[in-house]
C-alpha cells in the first residue's frame, strides 16, 4: 500500500449519502419482492427450507417430524420459525421469507381472492366426524343459561381470528341453528386468553382450540358445537403452502416437502403416544394435560375440493370474499 | 425573503413533496401491499369520511380522550405530591419507576380479566401507559422551583394551597407540557393496540379487519387516518399550550432579553 501520499479523510458527500440511501431503499424493496428464487441445492444435495409454523397441535406431526429427522432424509434441511398467526405468516411467505407455512383454508381462499399468490402443497387438518373427539369447539362458562347454539340470539361470541375460518364456521353453525346473525357480535381475543375471559363473563361463548378446550371444559365450561362439523362433516380445516413463484422454481423441492410431511403425518397419526410426549417441549405445556387433549385429525394428501367449496360458498355468503374475485375455489390448490 | 417565511414554506412543502412522491411512484402499482395512494385515499373517502367516522373513530377518539384525560390528571396529582414530598418518593419512587419501565400493551390481557365492560378496559390502558410521563415531569418541575420564588411567597404570607397553586404548579408548567406532549403519541398508540383485542369497534379494530380480509388498501387508509389524528391532535394540544403558557414565554423573553 503506497503511503506516500497522505490520504485526506473526507466526510462522506452529500450525493454519496443520498445514492447509498437509495441503494438501501432499493434493496429493501428487492428484498421484498424477491420471493423464492432457486435452492441452491440440485436433486441429490440438501436444501435449506424454512418453514413458518404457530405454537398449536395441529403443527405438532410436522415439528415431529423434523426432529425425527424425515426432512433430513428427503434432503431437506428444515428451519421452523414460530408466528403468532396465520396471517403474519402469509406475507413472510410472499416476501420469500418462509418457504412454506401453515394457515386455515378460508385465510387461504381470502388472501388468493386479493390476488395474492399462494398455493396448497398439503392438508394439515380436518374436522372429523361425531362422535370422533374434536380438538376445537364453542364453549358456554360454567352456570350459563345457553343450552344449545340457538340460545346465543344477540350474545357476543370471541373467535381467535376475525374473519378467518373460525369466524366462518361460527357464523354458519349459529345461522343453522336459527340465530339471526345480524344481532351476534364476534370480538378477537387469542386462544389462551379465553378460559379466563369466558369464565369473568366478557363474552357468552367462545370458539376455543387445545390445549385451552381442555382448560376450560376442566373449568367447568360445556360444549355446545362444534363449528367446522355444520359447515361440512370431515371439513379439511388447514393446510401448508407456498407462494406461486416458489412452487414454480423449486418443483423437486415441493416435492420432498410433501413426502416428508405425508411421512410425519403418517407416524404421528399411528404414534399418538409419542405425540403426546413431543407436545408438552413443543408447546410450553403440562404433560398431564397433553396427556388428555384431543389431538384433532391429519389428513393426507391434498384438501378436498368439497371442503374448499363448503367454505368458499360460505365465505362469499357472508360477503367477504367476491366470487368475481376468485371464481374456483380449487385454484388456491398447487398445479402439479 | 426572511429566514421565517423560508421555515414556514418548508414546513408545508416538504410534506406536500412526500405526498407528490408517494402518489406518482405508487401510481399504476399492482402489488397488494403497496397499493397506488390515489386508491388508498379513494378508500379513505369512502371509510372514514362516510359512516366510519361515526361507527369507528368517535368511539376510538372518545377512548382516547378520556384515558389521556385521566392520565393528565393522575399524573399531575401524583407528580406534584412526589415532587413536594421527599418521603413520598422514597415510598413510591422505586415503584415508578418499575411501572415506568412496563409496556402498557403487555397489560392488555390482565385487564381483558379484570374489566368486563369494554370501554373501562381500553380506557385503562390507555390511561396507564399515558400517566408515567406526565408524573416524571411533573415530579421534576415542581423539583426544580425556585426556593427563591417559594421564600417569597412565604413571605408576602400565602398559605401551602396557595403557594401550591400560584408558584409551584405555575412553575412546573412548561415541564407539565412537555409530559403532556410526550403522553399524547402513546394514547394514539395504545388507543389503537388496546382495540386490537376483543373489540367490537374502533379505528384499530377497523385496521385489523381489513387486514384479516388481505384489504390492505382499507389497511393504509386506516394508517393514513391514525396519521392525520396524530398531526391534528398534536396542533390542538400546541394551541392549548400557548394559551396556557403565555405568560411563560413573555416572561422568558423579558429575561433572556430577546
Amino acid at each position: 500500500m503506497p503511503t506516500a501520499t497522505p490520504v485526506r479523510r473526507r466526510r462522506p458527500s452529500r450525493t454519496r449519502i443520498y445514492s447509498g440511501l437509495a441503494a438501501l431503499v432499493l434493496g429493501i424493496t428487492a428484498a421484498c419482492g424477491s420471493g423464492g428464487g432457486e435452492q441452491a441445492a440440485g436433486p441429490g444435495g440438501v436444501a435449506q427450507v424454512d418453514v413458518g409454523i404457530l405454537p398449536i397441535v395441529t403443527n405438532a406431526p410436522l415439528a415431529l417430524g423434523v426432529q425425527k429427522g424425515f426432512f433430513q432424509e428427503e434432503g431437506l434441511a428444515v428451519t421452523t420459525h414460530l408466528g403468532q398467526g396465520g396471517a403474519a405468516l402469509l406475507p413472510a411467505v410472499i416476501s420469500g421469507q418462509y418457504d412454506f407455512a401453515f394457515s386455515n383454508n378460508v385465510s387461504l381462499l381470502l388472501a388468493r381472492s386479493k390476488g395474492l399468490p399462494v398455493s396448497i402443497v398439503a392438508a394439515a387438518s380436518s374436522a372429523g366426524v361425531d362422535p370422533e373427539p374434536i380438538d376445537e369447539a364453542i364453549v358456554v362458562p360454567a352456570g350459563s343459561p345457553v343450552q344449545s347454539v340457538a340460545d346465543l340470539r344477540g350474545s357476543t361470541v370471541a373467535v381467535n381470528t376475525l374473519n378467518n375460518i373460525v369466524e366462518i364456521s361460527n357464523r354458519v353453525t349459529l345461522e343453522d341453528a336459527g340465530v339471526d346473525l345480524s344481532g351476534v357480535k364476534f370480538i378477537e381475543i387469542p386462544f389462551p386468553d379465553m378460559p379466563a375471559a369466558l369464565a369473568q363473563g366478557r363474552m357468552q361463548a367462545a370458539h376455543i382450540a387445545e390445549p385451552h378446550l381442555t382448560k376450560a371444559v376442566q373449568a367447568g365450561a360445556r360444549i355446545i358445537a362444534h363449528p367446522y362439523r355444520v359447515v361440512q362433516p370431515d371439513v379439511h380445516i388447514s393446510s401448508w403452502f407456498g407462494s406461486d413463484q416458489f412452487i414454480k422454481a423449486n418443483p423437486d423441492t415441493v416435492e420432498r416437502f410433501a413426502r416428508a410431511l405425508e411421512r410425519s403425518r403418517a407416524y404421528a397419526a399411528e404414534h399418538t403416544d409419542e405425540v403426546r410426549a413431543f407436545i408438552p417441549g413443543f408447546l410450553n405445556l403440562d404433560p398431564a394435560l397433553a396427556g388428555e387433549i384431543a389431538l384433532g385429525k391429519w389428513p393426507a394428501g391434498m384438501p378436498s375440493e368439497q371442503s374448499l367449496r363448503s367454505l368458499y360458498d360460505a365465505t362469499t355468503r357472508y360477503g367477504l370474499l367476491d366470487p368475481k374475485t376468485l371464481p374456483d375455489p380449487t385454484a388456491v390448490l398447487r398445479k402439479s | 425573503m426572511s429566514r421565517r417565511v423560508v421555515l414556514l414554506a418548508l414546513e408545508v412543502l416538504t410534506p406536500l413533496v412526500v405526498l407528490v412522491g408517494w402518489f406518482v411512484i405508487s401510481a399504476g402499482s399492482t402489488s397488494l401491499y403497496y397499493p397506488p395512494l390515489a386508491d388508498i385515499l379513494e378508500r379513505f373517502g369512502q371509510i372514514w369520511l362516510g359512516a366510519g367516522f361515526v361507527s369507528d373513530a368517535l368511539p376510538s377518539l372518545g377512548r382516547m380522550l378520556t384515558g389521556y384525560v385521566v392520565a393528565a390528571v393522575a399524573g399531575v396529582v401524583v407528580g406534584t405530591a412526589l415532587g413536594l414530598s421527599p418521603v413520598a418518593r422514597t415510598l413510591l419512587g422505586p415503584a415508578v419507576e418499575f411501572l415506568r419501565a412496563l409496556p402498557a400493551v403487555l397489560l392488555i390481557p390482565f385487564a381483558l380479566v379484570v374489566f368486563t365492560d369494554d370501554t373501562t378496559m381500553k380506557v385503562f390502558v390507555i390511561a396507564l401507559g399515558c400517566s408515567f410521563p406526565v408524573i416524571l415531569n411533573t415530579v421534576d418541575g415542581v423539583r426544580s422551583v425556585e426556593p427563591l420564588q417559594l421564600d417569597v411567597a412565604r413571605m408576602f404570607g400565602f398559605g401551602r394551597v396557595e403557594r401550591l397553586w400560584r408558584v409551584v404548579l405555575p412553575s412546573a408548567s412548561p415541564q407539565i407540557f412537555a409530559g403532556l406532549r410526550a403522553s399524547l403519541s402513546l394514547a394514539l398508540i395504545l388507543m389503537v393496540v388496546s382495540e386490537m383485542v376483543a373489540s367490537t369497534n374502533g379505528i384499530g379494530y377497523s385496521i385489523l379487519q381489513s387486514q384479516r380480509l388481505f384489504a390492505t388498501t382499507d389497511m393504509w387508509a386506516g394508517i393514513v387516518l391514525l396519521g392525520l389524528l396524530g398531526y391534528l391532535i398534536n396542533i390542538a394540544l400546541v394551541v392549548i399550550e400557548k394559551r396556557v403558557l403565555a405568560w411563560h414565554r413573555g416572561f422568558r423573553a423579558s429575561v433572556l432579553g430577546s
